[in-house]
């Protein structure tokens, strides 16, 4: 199996290619380089089996950003980066294509429909994306009555939400990690051999490296195919999806169009409500990727496409986000009714 | 009109969320955009590749003011070294721009919750809550 090597510095090709005089004379071959230097963001080919340079003439198509953006995801997702591109394709993927063409609810019914071709991971996508909703729409119910009694009577409403989603959340998650060992076991059941053949190797790179420092990365790709998947997932990634709060924003001037009552105070509230609601995810969203960034990107193994789905789909962010949106909401009526006197 | 403490906070929170709302299509249009058209030219604009439009603002605000190298270790550079360049294009007006947003941004956000707090112990008295 054809295995890639992205150095993330400068590197001499003599130590990588040390005690593998066929590679070091290939490298030089193919090289227009007279120093004999490997650059960083580059594909180099450490193996040299029949059909394995045409793995590496598929990252030819690979423009250069991208290269850089693969090298950054390697570094975080490690030997799972593959595994991680075909379960964000052939799972994840079609689940938000349904999402984007149907809505929500008819998404839940195609995917929850018997003898449906959709696996349990993804209809606890749709699961969760519908926890959340639920809740948040149990949230804004409470929003809209008045009265400490009647809201209270709310929150065990919310509270029972809350937990449902947590729980749909953990179950996602779990679902996720048994996909990618399934795909990762799949994709590297010829790769652990190569890296065994490679042992040499390892040794020459973990010599070349700074101490305690891990200098690159290497990628196993069986064929050219998977070199397209990672480059389709390296273009696709995002950390964060604006879809709830189109959706969100809509909704809200739909109640200020439709208001009986003031629709200058309706505005003020819902308005203010969805920006304070909003930023409050979005900090708390931000807060999280610089907290698990901290800690290390290779520990959360979730494509960072759709962690952050749903404006903040981390339950904590969106709870935050919903309460602070109810907050805001009451809190600007009250300084409405105060500056036109009537309270 | 006599004001007590709670509206003082009330106001101090409006007003934060008000220089948050206008402090972020600000930081959009003079620091977002000129450092993203000076990375690009040299290829460095990750962060436009990972987060889309309207959250790009806030995460260059936060790489510019963060000093996030301090912490830079072997697990998390790939992250680290995709926000520095953003800090090094930076100019100083860019930097107190973007420490406007964050200060009001984490402000707001945290003034609410106190207040929330407070509310819900009961320490001010609040007529509609």
């Amino acid at each position: 199996m054809p295995e890639i090597y992205f150095s993330s510095s400068n590197q001499r090709a003599e130590q990588i290619f040390a005690g593998q005089p066929d590679l070091l004379a290939q490298y030089q071959k193919r090289s227009n380089r007279a120093d004999n230097i490997l650059l960083p963001s580059q594909p180099y080919l450490m193996s040299c089996a029949p059909g394995d340079e045409a793995t590496l003439q598929a990252f030819d198509r690979f423009t250069h950003p991208e290269l850089q953006r693969l090298q950054q995801i390697a570094s975080a997702y490690d030997d799972y980066t593959l595994a991680i591109a075909y379960v964000t394709e052939e799972q994840i993927n079609p689940v938000m294509a349904l999402l984007d063409e149907y809505g929500l609810t008819a998404a839940g019914a195609l995917v929850g429909a018997a003898n449906s071709k959709y696996t349990a991971f993804q209809r606890s996508i749709i699961g969760y994306q519908q926890a959340l909703v639920d809740l948040h729409n149990a949230s804004q119910a409470k929003a809209q009555v008045s009265g400490a009694r009647t809201r209270s009577a709310h929150n065990s409403v919310i509270a029972t939400k809350e937990a449902y989603a947590r729980r749909m959340h953990a179950d996602m998650k779990q679902r996720f990690q048994f996909q990618l060992q399934r795909y990762s076991a799949n994709l590297r059941s010829q790769a652990s051999r190569s890296a065994l053949l490679n042992a040499d190797r390892g040794v020459n790179i973990a010599r070349s490296g700074r101490s305690g420092q891990q200098t690159s990365q290497s990628l196993h790709f069986a064929n050219s195919q998977q070199v397209a998947t990672v480059q389709r997932f390296v273009n696709g990634t995002q950390i964060v999806g604006r879809g709830l709060l189109v959706l969100d924003f809509s909704s809200r001037t739909h109640k200020v169009m439709t208001t009986q009552g003031d629709a200058t105070r309706m505005g003020i509230t819902q308005y203010s409500g969805f920006a304070a609601g909003a930023l409050t995810g979005y900090a708390f969203g931000k807060g999280s990727v610089v907290a698990i960034s901290a800690i290390s990107l290779a520990l959360t193994l979730s494509p960072a496409g759709w962690v952050f789905l749903i404006g903040s789909a981390a339950v904590l962010g969106f709870t935050a986000a919903t309460a602070m949106d109810n907050w805001a909401q009451n809190e600007t009526g009250y300084i409405y009714d105060r500056i036109r006197g009537r309270r | 009109m006599e004001l007590s403490i709670r509206d003082w906070f009330s106001i101090l929170w409006v007003s934060s969320l008000l220089f948050t709302i206008i402090s972020y299509p600000t930081v959009a249009v003079l620091v977002t955009r000129p450092i993203q058209q000076k990375l690009r030219q040299t290829q460095q604009d990750y962060i436009s590749d990972w987060v889309v439009w309207p959250f790009q603002s806030g995460v260059y605000a936060m790489a510019i003011v963060v000093p996030f190298a301090r912490w830079r270790n072997e697990r998390n550079r790939g992250f680290v070294d995709a926000l520095q360049p953003v800090r090094q294009a930076a100019t100083s007006l860019q930097w107190w721009l973007s420490l406007w947003l964050e200060v009001s941004l984490y402000g707001m956000v945290m003034l609410g919750f106190f207040m929330m707090a407070m509310d819900a112990l009961g320490v001010w008295s609040h007529v509609s809550v």
